[in-house]
């Protein structure tokens, strides 16, 4: 009996052994490849990547891509929560997958010794303009981008047209906007600050986007030439965070993500400061919703304010790898197929990078940054060239400003002490 | 006879202890290795500067806070759980007719998962308070309790606390249930009161629960990271960033791995000192039951 007993545990631990090696939680696409009738030789491609939103794209786009080639297997691995943490560990294992995804500019820079140079690929001349700065580095190419997205105010159209509001142009008609509203008993602003991410978002798009030049001024920042206290615009930001507090809802501070999509959803306040991305969750809550974005003005020049659009989403080929070939290959295709650019265009959904596709899809508030785009009415996304380390860190500082832990006067003092802080660790 | 034996133990604790080597052990000792370094996580290169790390640990303002806070923290909510799970153990103990259903519900918070928990937590504290306060006017649900940076505290403690109650509450029923109920139709004999009854029986007897109850909540009150992540991120501001989420902070956002680390390894060591003494203090209490 009690032999039997031992035995039965011993098979036990060795299941839960043979268990535990499986795969972890992602959601991890792994494809056969169709038997070789083909005489080439079989490539492996690994895919990984966030913004599981995408996901139905990225496997409608492998599929397809497997179909037409039986010798390539794609293995692809989507992965929304851990991407960053799964992606470092395959770098410190000597595993780079042959394509992966960065947000652009200091993450290039970042991440660099695991990049191909790409500037002399066929889809680099389809590129727009506005895409190629967050993609470049040194005069060169190291990603393929595929989305854009924009981040300014969201509004109401609804409340808008009812009380005859058109859409302001400066910083003046936004100030009397604002003004009429609460007269009226409408509350302005949704303020999402229980996010600090968007406290830092907002900073960017209000504040250090209106420098006369970002891309010279972060370079400036990091060559200790000068200083966010010097900065005009960001001591500006500091009233403007204010004025977005006075006519605010109650109690910013505990509005997150969901709480501010359901705040503006519902028609509790007539304008938020959030992305183009901020419409699925708006749709899912009120799906006859009727928004559009304008940019933050923080001017009271017309001509001077822009929203900022920049690449949101952008895929790199691993270095030196063994799929390196197969994965330029796959790439050149997404450009230069129509299939491929039906499925970009109608499964991802995305602000397209390339000149002369159209926008399809049906988010309204994508629609405004478009059109925006053709005006070229846009400024590039400040805080992905911040030094690494430095965003997250922003947002908790205007957040210690908001709770009273420091003083107005201490949060410019406080941005430049943490930049130096990040700037004098290890690259 | 007797090393045959002990062979034979060798052997079947092998397993065991080679996993603990491999997954306890050494990343340990590879901390310490990588918290001498300069490192940002990503690249290939990595710059040796010593015990620069630890310098700066000790010269860090939000590092003291986040240990003050975790400390706090921890005081509490050893005293709180502890308590509460004790007399939930003695009223589940009893000889009342709900007390199953007692018992299922006050252990059923243990077995949530963290984000789940710190989402309908957000959510109560945010909604549910602001419509309490319309409806009644008490000036207790008129306070915001996560986004004040002096009331977040209590936020986290009431959350972590409602989770860990009901864990705390079987181990001291295990205790109680292995007491000898003789002792106390003597001790009723003798006319003691129930309060000296507890004092002077049951405190003394379950003395093993209380050593493991302490060490558990000592322990994973210093390592509470999911209900401070999925409740708070160590917001607003900082005001509640204890020590395990300041550690994930620094190394996964703000890319410092090597400082990262050096923070890990101080908190180990802190953890360990104070457990191993805890469990000297209350081992030394404990009574032998005959």
């Amino acid at each position: 009996m009690k032999r039997i007993t031992i035995l039965a545990f011993t098979m036990v631990i060795a299941l839960v052994f043979s268990a535990c090696n499986s795969s972890s939680g992602t959601v991890s696409q792994g494809a056969e490849a169709i038997s070789a009738t083909e005489t080439k030789t079989p490539q492996t491609i690994t895919w990984i990547q966030y913004q599981t939103e995408f996901t139905d794209g990225v496997n409608s786009l492998t599929e397809r891509y497997m179909e037409l080639n039986p010798n390539v297997t794609i293995n692809v691995n989507i992965d929304g929560n851990n991407y960053w943490e799964t992606f470092k560990a395959m770098l410190g294992a000597n595993d780079i997958p042959e394509i992966f995804m960065t947000m652009g500019y200091t993450q290039v820079k970042a991440y660099n010794e695991y990049m191909t140079d790409l500037s002399d690929q066929p889809f680099v001349d389809g590129l727009l303009d506005m895409a190629k700065p967050a993609i470049s580095m040194d005069g060169k190419v190291w990603a393929f981008p595929y989305n854009i997205s924009g981040e300014g105010i969201i509004y109401n159209k609804k409340i808008f047209s009812e009380n005859g509001w058109s859409v302001p142009q400066n910083s003046t008609e936004l100030e009397a906007l604002c003004k009429e509203m609460k007269a009226k008993g409408i509350v302005p602003f949704t303020n999402q600050f229980k996010d600090d991410w968007l406290l830092a978002q907002l900073m960017s798009g209000a504040g250090h986007a209106y420098e006369s030049d970002i891309q010279a001024h972060n370079q400036a920042l990091m060559e200790g030439k000068t200083t966010f206290s010097d900065s005009e615009s960001m001591k500006r930001f500091n009233d403007i965070l204010d004025f977005l507090i006075e006519y605010g809802q109650e109690d910013p501070l505990s509005y997150g993500w969901n709480e501010a999509a359901s705040s503006f959803a519902l028609g509790k306040t007539a304008m938020m400061y959030e992305g183009d991305w901020m419409w699925s969750s708006l749709a899912a809550i009120t799906p006859d919703m009727d928004a559009g974005m304008f940019p933050f003005l923080s001017s009271e020049d017309t001509g001077t304010c822009k929203m900022i659009v920049d690449v949101n989403g952008m895929w790199h080929v691993g270095r030196d790898t063994k799929g390196q070939q197969a994965a330029l290959d796959l790439l050149n295709w997404v450009y230069s197929d129509p299939e491929a650019k039906e499925i970009v265009l109608n499964k991802f959904l995305v602000i397209p990078t390339f000149k002369g596709w159209e926008y399809t899809g049906s988010n309204k508030l994508a629609m405004d940054v478009v059109e925006l785009i053709k005006q070229d009415k846009t400024f590039i996304w400040p805080s992905s060239q911040w030094v690494a380390g430095f965003y997250p860190a922003v947002g908790k500082i205007y957040q210690d400003y908001l709770t009273g832990t420091i003083s107005k006067e201490q949060i410019l003092p406080n941005l430049d002490k943490f930049w130096n802080e990040m700037m004098s660790t290890g690259e | 006879m007797e090393r045959k034996q002990s062979w034979g133990y060798l052997v079947f604790t092998l397993p065991l202890c080679t996993l603990f080597f491999i997954f306890y052990i050494i990343p340990v000792v590879n901390s310490f290795y990588y918290s001498l370094f300069d490192w940002n996580g990503i690249s290939s290169k990595m710059r040796f500067i010593g015990l620069t790390n630890y310098r700066e640990l000790f010269q860090d303002q939000d590092y003291f806070h986040s240990l003050s806070f975790t400390f706090r923290f921890a005081f509490f909510n050893v005293l709180v759980v502890n308590v509460l799970g004790m007399l939930m153990a003695l009223w589940a103990n009893s000889k009342l007719r709900c007390r199953n259903f007692l018992r299922a519900s006050v252990f059923m918070p243990n077995v949530l998962s963290a984000v789940v928990v710190g989402f309908l937590w957000s959510f109560i504290f945010i909604q549910v308070n602001t419509t309490l306060y319309e409806m009644s006017g008490w000036a207790v649900f008129s306070q915001s309790l996560l986004s004040h940076k002096g009331n977040v505290f209590w936020a986290v403690l009431i959350v972590t606390g409602w989770q860990s109650v009901g864990y705390c509450m079987v181990i001291y029923m295990a205790g109680l249930n292995s007491i000898d109920p003789s002792l106390y139709e003597s001790a009723s004999v003798d006319g003691a009161t129930g309060l000296e009854k507890f004092y002077h029986i049951t405190l003394p007897m379950i003395m093993p629960s209380v050593t493991i109850n302490l060490f558990m909540v000592i322990s994973s009150s210093f390592r509470n990271f999911d209900v401070n992540f999925s409740l708070t991120r160590g917001g607003p501001g900082r005001a509640s960033m204890a020590l395990a989420l300041d550690i994930f902070h620094e190394t996964f956002n703000r890319n410092r791995f090597g400082y990262g680390t050096a923070k890990a390894i101080v908190l180990l060591l802190t953890v360990m000192v104070i457990t191993v003494l805890q469990v000297r203090y209350t081992r030394g209490k404990e009574v032998e039951h005959d």
